[in-house]
């Protein structure tokens, strides 16, 4: 293998036909290219202003209150385990009574295993490291292996198994298929999803988002609603680029009915709605539009209230300004300011905005973005939290609802140090890389609780054991990491418990 | 918003440098849709906001220049930063080269794009620097850094 195996890779990489027809035809559609809902959450800064603007108070105090975090790092180590330590006899081998939905008289010896093996770190971590001959899916605490049709549509084999400390338990489920067969716009979704419930949490999957005979840029996508297993939120997404746009309904999953709960606010008659973010009860929506060469639109929806605003009637910030939720009754919205050069994000300033009562509160200001490629200190932000990096290695986590800013003693930010938020917000996973490893090769692991205070992580050895594909959280307690032999014949889920 | 270009311009570029400008985004990013928006993005800004162009190699590095800034902007969104993933994106090739794509795209966001735009697109060291907006001795290191870590033979392959 060498660098023309590279080049040769590369020449057979080429853009979709298409892409040059939706470019030419930027100017057709009379409208300018509106950034697409991907790149959005960070540039997504359409003329956003607070509500609250000729009654508020901008209380530019964000120094006023501190507190201290300390890090803990741990003396223990985690022994990364290599292909042959996890081929040790202390791996469990699950039960062979599995579930099978379609298939119940298959030889079950046939089927391959996923084996488990567990360690302690310390008394504060769990471990747990999986073996597959090949990849396997975990939703939950259920780690899964799904077969499908050909097509997609149609899900022909599922087995489950729970994760209970050194065992992988085979589990059945009362696996259920709704249908989906909703026509929006003219648009015909159809599909199938297959869902259950165990222990009071809803498990989905659903099959093709394409219709039968729909344009292929045409799908539904199904997304959970935290706090409810009853009722799924679908997402109907229709056109490419310039031409996407998205609209959301509810899927009652008893019923099989779909509801339309955006209609009578207004929100249901925008144009070019592509991108929906939602309040932590789910009762408020900001949603973003395109708006052709005029840029973007965002509004703010209320469904107790049955109405719709455009942010930026309601608020005095000028230029860009983007926003997001910090619960459910605070808006997060950032300025920033741009380098000519490069056109990057130089500075930002947050304001948190209080929504009912329209009152605004500066919370970062004019505060240097941090810029990973040249200048890698200052402000990151993660939703309505920021970590801010200073040039000593110095770092502090802002609340930017609150202001609030924890200093992190004993902790210094060196390059390769990443953060990284839980789905509530609650927690940051923070890891650090070994630049020099294949992968990611994860040298140092922890996790940082806001709501406790509290900062643990530990040293990785034999991280180059196994090529370290990915990381992430996979629920609020559990961080997992993605991970194969070097032969890519084996692949390895570790999931963390802290 | 006025346009700066003909829209027949804006075909010839397509046309000349639109491989380029999504096979960087491509290595940078890994993810067909995510290189597709920043192509689209890039060629965007040509049509609205690109400058008086010296040559014709002075637009592609210019493209180039619009399209890694677009690249850094995307690994900034909130909720890209939930999970860290190398995806397999790449189209039917030979075992080693698929390897050797691999490779590159794995390694640390910092050193991507300075080896494609040195081994792929054959820019100088300066070329780079111009195009990335930092010092040549930043470039010089991250392709030294690149290399280390690619462990693939990089030279006298051309």
């Amino acid at each position: 293998m060498n660098i023309n195996d590279y080049r040769k890779a590369m020449d057979h990489i080429n853009p979709d036909k298409e892409l040059k027809e939706r470019i030419m035809n930027i100017k057709t559609f009379q409208k300018r290219y509106v950034p697409v809902h991907r790149i959005l959450v960070s540039t997504l800064a359409a003329v956003l202003m607070l509500t609250c603007a000729a009654s508020v108070a901008l209380a530019a105090s964000p120094e006023l209150r501190t507190a201290v975090l300390s890090f803990f790092r741990m003396e223990e180590r985690e022994q990364v385990p290599g292909q042959s330590d996890v081929d040790q006899s202390d791996i469990s081998q699950p039960d062979v009574d599995q579930p099978d939905i379609s298939q119940p008289d298959v030889d079950q010896s046939d089927i391959s295993r996923p084996e488990i093996s567990q360690t302690e770190i310390g008394s504060l971590v769990s471990a747990q490291y999986i073996k597959m001959d090949q990849s396997y899916g975990l939703s939950g605490g259920l780690l899964n292996n799904l077969t499908w049709s050909d097509d997609g549509r149609t899900l022909l084999e599922a087995d489950f198994w729970e994760i209970r400390d050194n065992d992988l338990v085979p589990v059945q489920v009362d696996m259920q298929t709704s249908q989906i067969d909703i026509t929006f716009q003219d648009i015909h979704y159809q599909g199938e999803l297959y869902w259950f419930i165990r222990n009071g949490e809803l498990y989905f999957f659903q099959g093709s988002p394409y219709g039968v005979d729909t344009r292929p840029e045409d799908q539904w996508y199904a997304g959970s609603i935290p706090g409810h297993n009853d009722v799924l939120l679908l997402k109907l997404a229709q056109g490419r680029q310039a031409d996407y746009s998205e609209y959301p309904m509810l899927f009652h999953l008893d019923t099989g009915e779909t509801e339309d709960f955006l209609a009578g606010t207004g929100a249901d008659q925008l144009e070019n709605a592509y991108d929906y973010s939602w309040s932590e009860d789910m009762r408020r929506a900001l949603i973003l539009c395109g708006m052709g060469a005029d840029g973007l639109q965002e509004w703010l929806c209320d469904l107790d209230a049955g109405t719709l605003i455009r942010l930026e009637e309601l608020t005095g910030l000028t230029g860009e300004v983007s926003a997001s939720f910090a619960g459910s009754d605070t808006l997060i919205l950032t300025t920033h300011t741009t380098s000519k050069e490069e056109g990057t994000w130089q500075t930002i300033t947050c304001y948190a905005c209080d929504i009912p009562t329209g009152q605004m509160t500066k919370t970062l200001d004019e505060t240097h973005y941090y810029r990973w490629w040249d200048e890698p200190y200052g402000a990151q932000l993660f939703g309505g939290r920021c970590i801010l990096v200073g040039e000593d290695g110095q770092v502090r986590l802002i609340d930017l609802k609150t202001g609030l800013q924890t200093v992190v003693e004993g902790f210094t930010w060196q390059t390769g140090d990443r953060f990284m938020p839980s789905p509530s917000g609650n927690k940051l996973l923070y890891y650090s890389s070994d630049s020099k490893a294949e992968g990611l090769g994860i040298v140092q692991l922890g996790v940082v609780d806001l709501e406790k205070g509290t900062f643990i992580a530990f040293d990785r050895e034999g991280y180059g054991n196994l090529y370290e594909e990915g990381i992430g959280w996979s629920n609020d307690s559990t961080v997992s990491i993605n991970a194969r032999s070097s032969d890519g014949g084996t692949r390895y889920l570790i999931l963390y418990t802290f | 918003m006025k346009q700066t270009i003909s829209t027949q311009q804006l075909e010839a570029a397509y046309d000349a440098y639109g491989a380029e400008v999504y096979r960087l985004a491509m290595a940078f990013l890994g993810q067909h849709a995510d290189a597709e928006d920043v192509t689209q993005e890039t060629f965007c800004r040509l049509l609205y906001r690109s400058p008086d162009f010296v040559d014709e190699s002075h637009k592609k590095r210019w493209l180039l220049q619009v399209a890694a800034n677009l690249c850094r902007n995307q690994l900034r969104g909130f909720w890209r930063k939930r999970v860290t993933q190398l995806e397999d994106t790449i189209p039917a090739a030979a075992p080693e080269e698929l390897e050797a794509l691999h490779a590159v795209m794995a390694l640390p966001e910092q050193y991507k794009l300075p080896i494609h735009l040195y081994y792929y697109e054959g820019y100088s060291v300066t070329e780079i620097a111009e195009i990335l907006k930092m010092g040549k001795s930043a470039v010089k290191m991250r392709l030294k850094r690149g290399r280390e870590l690619l462990k693939i033979e990089l030279e006298g392959s051309n």
